[in-house]
């Protein structure tokens, strides 16, 4: 057996989890090789070492205290409870009404956005009833560009800042964007 | 007559409470070293008992497939005790975090302390190896202290671990061969002593 061969047993050996045949060829070796036996020294005392560990025992008391923790977290909390503490006994049953929850959400999660899209489109390219200007105008026009007859602007700052309100009442633009009522916010009360 | 583990645990699934309070009473302190070896102070391995029986007591339903409790038992709790190690990430010295236990653990804790202990072969040799072992990243440390420390096979640690044997040799290999390195002048000098 070769240095590197055996060397690389050594650990097996020490764990016992060689053949008995192997077990003897290392033992052969380690007698007439010196440095191996040195390797096979440093490991064996490492073994022994962590074997030797000191565990540590907090003592009786510290035993039943947490006998007594554990039984007041998992035994003697009420039936009802332990549902809420997370206690299936049905696991099979507690993860089909997990999916049925996930798919309720997704679902609704599906209706909201398929909604919100018909609204959108349906509220699509209506035009504006502010006759003031001659072209007709789509709602999502930049409103502060709107010219009037006599080139003056046709929303003043008041009407901006109205407008302003209700685009944050709306939401975002997009599909509320198109939202027909917001030319309405624009009629003064002059 | 006293129950067999498999007695304990096919009770515990069938609902009986106390078999469960035994089955506390029999592994606590097994949970409680290896939270010790790995986490290094005593309030971690304390958490890592409780939440590893809490666990258990979750899941007793899937003890029916469980063919081992212990391993199954191993697996939890190291799964915890990673967790919670890479959670502390540098926290890790044995402390004397005991003020908040009963008046009564903490004097046994104190008497304990300052008896020498017949298992302190060399008390600073082995403040050395477990200073080693933290320096361990946490599957080695865990592979190392399961094996070596606590006596677990190579196949109970695959299965706690949920890896293949080959890993936990592949670990243990090179926790031991670190160890070796950062413990070299100790281990050659202890020999020749």
């Amino acid at each position: 057996m070769t240095c590197q061969r055996a060397l690389s047993l050594i650990e097996d050996y020490i764990d016992e989890d060689l053949s008995p045949a192997e077990a003897e060829r290392v033992e052969r070796h380690l007698e007439g090789c010196s440095r191996c036996r040195e390797e096979f020294h440093t490991a064996q005392r490492l073994k022994q070492l962590l074997k030797q560990m000191p565990g540590h025992d907090p003592g009786r008391d510290y035993w039943s205290e947490t006998a007594r923790l554990i039984r007041a977290r998992t035994i003697d909390v009420p039936p009802n409870d332990q549902q809420a503490l997370g206690v299936t006994t049905d696991v099979v049953g507690a993860r089909r009404n997990a999916l049925v929850r996930a798919l309720v959400s997704v679902a609704a999660s599906l209706f909201v956005l398929v909604s919100a899209i018909l609204i959108g489109a349906s509220q699509d390219q209506r035009v504006s009833r502010m006759d003031t200007v001659s072209a007709p105008i789509l709602a999502t026009a930049p409103v502060s560009e709107l010219l009037g007859a006599d080139n003056s602007p046709v929303v003043t700052r008041a009407e901006q800042v109205r407008l302003a309100k209700g685009m944050l009442l709306m939401g975002a633009p997009g599909f509320l964007g198109r939202f027909t009522g917001l030319p309405d916010l624009m009629v003064t009360e002059e | 007559m006293t129950s067999t583990i498999p007695e304990l645990v096919e009770s515990f699934i069938n609902g009986d409470q106390e078999a469960f309070a035994e089955l506390v009473r029999r592994y606590q302190k097994k949970i409680y070293s290896l939270g010790l070896q790995v986490l290094g102070n005593h309030l971690d391995a304390d958490e890592v008992v409780q939440e590893t029986f809490v666990r258990i007591y979750k899941k007793r339903k899937e003890l029916q497939n469980v063919k081992y409790f212990s391993t199954f038992l191993l697996r939890i709790a190291t799964n915890y005790a990673i967790d919670l190690l890479r959670k502390r990430h540098g926290h890790t010295g044995i402390s004397s975090e005991t003020s908040s236990l009963p008046g009564s653990v903490q004097l046994e804790l104190s008497r304990r302390v300052a008896m020498p202990s017949e298992q302190y072969e060399n008390k600073e040799l082995m403040e050395e190896i477990k200073a080693a072992i933290r320096q361990l990243p946490p599957r080695q440390r865990l592979t190392a202290i399961l094996h070596d420390v606590e006596g677990f096979s190579k196949a109970e640690i695959a299965q706690a671990l949920d890896c293949p044997e080959a890993t936990v040799r592949s670990n243990l290999h090179i926790a031991r061969r670190k160890l070796k390195k950062i413990l070299t002048q100790r281990l050659k000098g202890n020999k020749e002593e």
